[in-house]
């Protein structure tokens, strides 16, 4: 959540998509209000329809961050590899 | 106090106490009296007008000199980045042009925690980029 603050809320070139894959959506929606999350979500329901489930094949395990353009590529993957390169990217873009 | 200013500092002000804490941006009056939550939907710089979309939904158009010096200057800091993404009523359309954006831009797809329920949300913003964060509640 503070890296989020920090680097995504007010950022103009960055969204933050939480992906639920919570089959019971009474559930995510329960968590996401506990935790007061500030970014949007797709639910599991949708997930085809978003595009993002064409980025979980392979060795895919939960958490799981990835950073992708706007032209669906990934540029980073891993919490740490994908917050050092939105940092990158506020530095020389914002 | 301009009386569309009143009412949305009121507007805020409740939408805050009646939903406790909220995610997006606070905003300041111009005499730092009041203080209300918001997203920033588009600003409209020539014509020094903000829109910013409160908690309940509602998008509300008002003079940006009836905010803070601060709040002026996220504005004007924030222009750019905003025109670059597309810029306010563009946003939509800037979306729809990206691969990703437009799947994201499709209506009811997306999501966002408001009080204890999730509510329908656009997105204020065209972005260049995504985190894409997977999870699950267990």
């Amino acid at each position: 959540m503070k890296q989020y603050n920090e680097q995504v809320a007010d950022n103009p070139l960055v969204e933050m998509i939480h992906v639920s894959l919570d089959d019971d959506e009474k559930a995510a929606e329960g968590w996401a209000a506990k935790e007061n999350f500030p970014w949007p979500t797709v639910m599991k329901s949708k997930l085809g329809r978003s595009g993002f489930d064409s980025y979980m094949s392979g060795r895919f395990g939960i958490p799981n961050y990835k950073l992708i353009n706007k032209d669906g590529e990934v540029v980073a993957e891993g919490k740490g590899a994908v917050f050092q390169k939105v940092a990158e990217l506020k530095k020389t873009d914002a | 106090m301009h009386m569309k200013l009143k009412h949305l500092l009121a507007v805020g002000i409740a939408a805050t106490i009646g939903f406790g804490a909220v995610s997006a941006r606070t905003w300041t009056s111009a005499d730092g009296s009041k203080k209300f939550e918001g997203e920033l939907k588009a600003f409209d710089k020539d014509g020094g007008k903000v829109t910013v979309i409160m908690r309940n939904g509602r998008s509300m158009t008002f003079d940006i000199a009836k905010l803070s010096e601060g709040d002026q200057t996220f504005l004007e800091e924030n222009a750019a980045g905003d025109a670059a993404a597309g810029g306010g009523d563009n946003v939509q359309e800037a979306l729809k042009a990206q691969k990703v954006g437009s799947k994201l831009s499709t209506r009811g797809l997306l999501e966002k925690i408001d009080g204890k329920k999730f509510a329908k949300y656009e997105f204020t913003k065209a972005p260049e980029f995504y985190i894409v964060y997977y999870s699950a509640s267990w």
